[in-house]
């Protein structure tokens, strides 16, 4: 496993239903790391930037990959994304976009923001879980992600 | 002669006899002057002292068209050589004479129309100099072939003095005939009913002249001595004030006979001894010619003068005219400020005519204002008063209201100072256009245009708004329905063991249609996106775009071939290629659903129109739209067909492609023919080829 067992995922997603279905298909998968959620846009930039009530690095380990959705009450996914991708630590994480968005004008800007990766949502579970399956695979089993402080 | 095409093109019978008619009478008239003139022939060269046939003949030539010249010139040759031989002379001299005359009154009317042009008129005096002029050279060189040609027969002892008296003869006549045929061609052309006051005054003036003058030539010789002969002029000018040239010249030519027949008779003021009749003669037209001149002079600069008048009282008639219908108020004022033109449509505009009070009383009197409608407009500053201090004034807006006009009106104004060409300002003039009604008509296009604005405005706020609000219903919706969805999975997953058949089912039935407002919601936002987003504008090579929606039909359906054709390379355009992409494959993606033949094909073309954007088309031999749901095709969800027919769909993607173009300023029709095919046509106004 190149994702080490330490890591942990960070999930940026605003609905229950969703974070449910991504809980159990990793469950499915076997996936063994921490997954931490964050609700809401700003709840997300203040995890990653380590401010408001996350300040304490102890309490915010870095996480190994990030699951961003793009439509998200308070700042915006795609905000976060940018913020993200400027910042010359967090840069280095890669982010996979999970949303129900297809608009190709948000394909387009989620690349040249510098996601890594860009997933619609599926509508139906048995292609949910299928594209989590994947998504394991690739990012949490087959590629080499860096550590990052 | 030179005969004009228009004389060919009035060749007719009529004309043919008119002309031969007016070419033999001038025949026969010259032929009789020539005799009568031959009763003024005086030895010893028996030459005549007095000779106006020359000027006849010139005369007729003057007001004859030029076509008839040269049978006129011949008949003339003919007339003269042959009252030369009747006269006595032989033929050899008859001839010369006959040349001699003939090429003197041709080489007149060439040297008048030289100098002055076709048709010579004598009413400016600078056409008498050319007259006098044309006449003294013509003359000198007919004397001098006249005298040759006697000298030829007599011996050359005669030349100088043959010379003289025909030269003398001959200027006097051709000056006083040239003038009263012009003159009475003119008088006949430009005929009036005759009033006779007129015609008695023309009688008196006639008995008069012949009476003086036989009175002046047949006193005795000591009488004669005393300057009765000056008795003519006051005559002569009574003649040049009121019958101008034809009255001159008439007038001249009957005392100038008398005259010469009483000189000839050895009678009057010009007989010195009674012995040398011709020196006589000679100083007797000397005379006759200072009178003739001096009179016609007079009788031109009368002509001119009142030429000059006619004239003035035309442009004043003209302008008068001009000031009393025009829709714009003009007023003149001399230097000094007092109104010398206030034409009724200035009275009309400002309510109060002209008055007599001074300029410093302008703004007062007439109640001049800025067009603020309160302030007094300073008279310094007012168009009429800067232009008689020599100033232009351009487009000034003045507002007046008096007692006359309580409303108020508004008016623009422009002034001009009258200059003469020294410079000096002799006063000025305004002209001013009552804009009231303009004023009005363009607020209220103002106000008009404002509201339109404002309307325009709240329009594309109240578009956005219904974007915006189906974008925000569309997202908001679907996140709970993507919950409903995956908790009815989570539901089946979880409790699958413990729900029966028929709640499974009813699970599934939920899925689907939960499936199905998904798919509702999907269209209803890509639909707000594509109103809400604005157009990333770009150049973009259509054929590039039809060829990857292509692949993409054949990638996806092997068994489901369909024959692309595109005639003719499609252009470059500028437009949202990503938008344009979805707006053929959308299109074109309806053309193959909707289609039952075996062999289905697809044409895409384009034609430039000459004003405006290209025309692109989609056509295809599909199942066609019928006439009565064509109208319809473009809403949103409306489907033609039930759900599971040509593969369902949400009926939404002519609602798309419609909007599509509607953000690119395009406009779509479709023609149909049911069962045959359909052919979408569609512009994009800011898709201009490249």
């Amino acid at each position: 496993m190149t994702l080490g067992k330490g890591q942990i995922i960070l999930v940026v997603e605003d609905s229950e239903d969703d974070f449910e279905a991504m809980e159990r298909a990793f469950k499915k998968e076997n996936v063994g790391n921490t997954i931490i959620r964050c609700s809401n846009g700003d709840k997300a930039i203040d995890y990653l930037f380590r401010q408001g009530k996350y300040y304490e690095p102890d309490q915010t380990p870095r996480p190994g990959i990030i699951f961003l959705d793009l439509n998200l009450p308070g700042t915006d996914g795609r905000v976060i994304l940018s913020k993200l991708k400027q910042d010359d630590i967090l840069r280095s994480i890669p982010v996979i976009v999970l949303t129900t968005s297809s608009d190709e004008r948000d394909i387009q800007d989620c690349f040249q923001a510098g996601a890594n990766t860009y997933v619609k949502k599926p509508v139906d579970f048995e292609s949910f879980i299928e594209a989590m399956r994947r998504l394991k695979d690739y990012w949490i089993e087959f590629s080499i992600i860096p550590k990052v402080e | 002669m030179e005969t004009t095409p228009s004389d060919n093109s009035q060749f007719s019978n009529v004309s043919i006899w008119k002309d031969s008619f007016w070419v033999v009478s001038i025949g026969i008239i010259y032929f009789l002057s020539v005799q009568f003139s031959l009763l003024f022939v005086v030895k010893p060269e028996h030459i005549a002292a007095f000779w106006p046939p020359n000027g006849i003949y010139a005369g007729a030539l003057l007001i004859s068209r030029k076509g008839l010249w040269k049978y006129i010139i011949a008949l003339i040759f003919l007339a003269n050589g042959l009252g030369n031989l009747i006269g006595g002379n032989s033929w050899m001299i008859s001839i010369g004479f006959a040349v001699a005359n003939t090429v003197e009154g041709g080489l007149i009317v060439f040297i008048l129309q030289r100098w002055n042009g076709h048709p010579f008129t004598l009413q400016k005096l600078r056409a008498l100099f050319s007259l006098i002029g044309a006449v003294v050279i013509s003359t000198a060189i007919g004397a001098s072939l006249g005298a040759t040609n006697l000298s030829l027969a007599y011996g050359w002892g005669l030349f100088s003095n043959v010379a003289k008296v025909w030269f003398i003869a001959d200027v006097l006549g051709s000056c006083m005939m040239i003038a009263l045929i012009l003159s009475w061609k003119e008088g006949i052309s430009s005929w009036k009913p005759l009033n006779h006051k007129r015609v008695i005054e023309g009688i008196s003036l006639m008995i008069l002249a012949v009476g003086i003058t036989v009175a002046t030539f047949s006193l005795t010789q000591q009488d004669a001595i005393r300057p009765y002969n000056y008795l003519i002029f006051p005559v002569l000018i009574w003649a040049a004030l009121r019958f101008e040239v034809k009255g001159v010249s008439f007038v001249s030519m009957v005392t100038a006979f008398i005259m010469a027949w009483f000189t000839i008779h050895g009678q009057g003021p010009f007989i010195t001894d009674g012995t040398n009749v011709q020196d006589d003669m000679i100083w007797l037209q000397l005379y006759l010619g200072i009178l003739l001149l001096s009179s016609l002079t007079l009788a031109i600069t009368v002509i001119e003068r009142k030429d000059k008048e006619d004239l003035l009282q035309q442009q004043t008639l003209v302008l008068d005219t001009t000031f009393q219908t025009l829709p714009f108020g003009v007023i003149v004022c001399d230097e000094k400020g007092q109104f010398h033109i206030f034409n009724p449509a200035a009275e009309k505009i400002l309510g109060v005519g002209a008055t007599s009070t001074s300029p410093d009383e302008w703004a007062n009197t007439y109640g001049i204002f800025y067009p603020d409608t309160k302030t007094i407009y300073p008279v310094e500053e007012l168009p009429l008063m800067r232009a008689i201090r020599g100033e232009k004034t351009d487009k000034i807006e003045l507002f007046i209201r008096n007692p006359n006009l309580c409303q108020g009106t508004f008016v623009n104004a422009v002034g001009a100072p009258m200059k003469t060409p020294d410079g000096t300002i002799t006063g000025g003039v305004v002209v001013f256009d009552n804009i009231t009604e303009d004023k009005q008509t363009e607020e209220q296009v103002q106000q008009l245009n404002q509201q339109l604005k404002e309307q325009i405005l709240e329009l594309d706020r109240s578009n956005k708004e219904l974007d915006d609000f189906a974008y925000i219903v569309s997202h908001d919706l679907k996140e709970p329905l993507r919950g409903i969805r995956m908790q009815s999975r989570f539901l089946m997953e979880d409790y699958e063991d413990r729900l029966d058949e028929n709640g499974k089912r009813k699970l599934t039935r939920l899925q689907t249609l939960s499936q199905k407002m998904t798919d509702l919601l999907d269209a209803l936002l890509y639909y707000s996106r594509v109103g809400r987003t604005e157009l990333s504008l770009q150049e973009t090579d259509l054929n590039e775009v039809i060829t990857e929606i292509q692949d993409r039909f054949h990638e996806v359906s092997q068994e489901n071939q369909v024959e692309f054709r595109i005639p003719q390379l499609l252009p470059h355009i500028i437009c949202d290629s990503i938008r344009v992409s979805e707006l053929f494959h959308n299109l074109i993606s309806n053309a193959v659903k909707y289609n039952d033949k075996a062999k289905k094909w697809i044409e895409i073309g384009w034609q430039n129109q000459e004003a405006g954007p290209p025309v692109f088309s989609v056509r295809d031999n599909g199942i066609g739209i019928r006439e009565e749901q064509i109208d319809s095709i473009f809403r949103i969800f409306k489907r033609l067909h039930e759900q599971d027919q040509f593969g369902g769909g949400t009926g939404v993607g002519l609602t798309f492609v419609e909007k599509i173009i509607q953000r690119h300023g395009g406009k779509i029709w479709v023609e149909s023919t049911f069962g045959e095919g359909t052919t979408f046509y569609f512009t994009l106004q800011k898709g201009e080829t490249i």
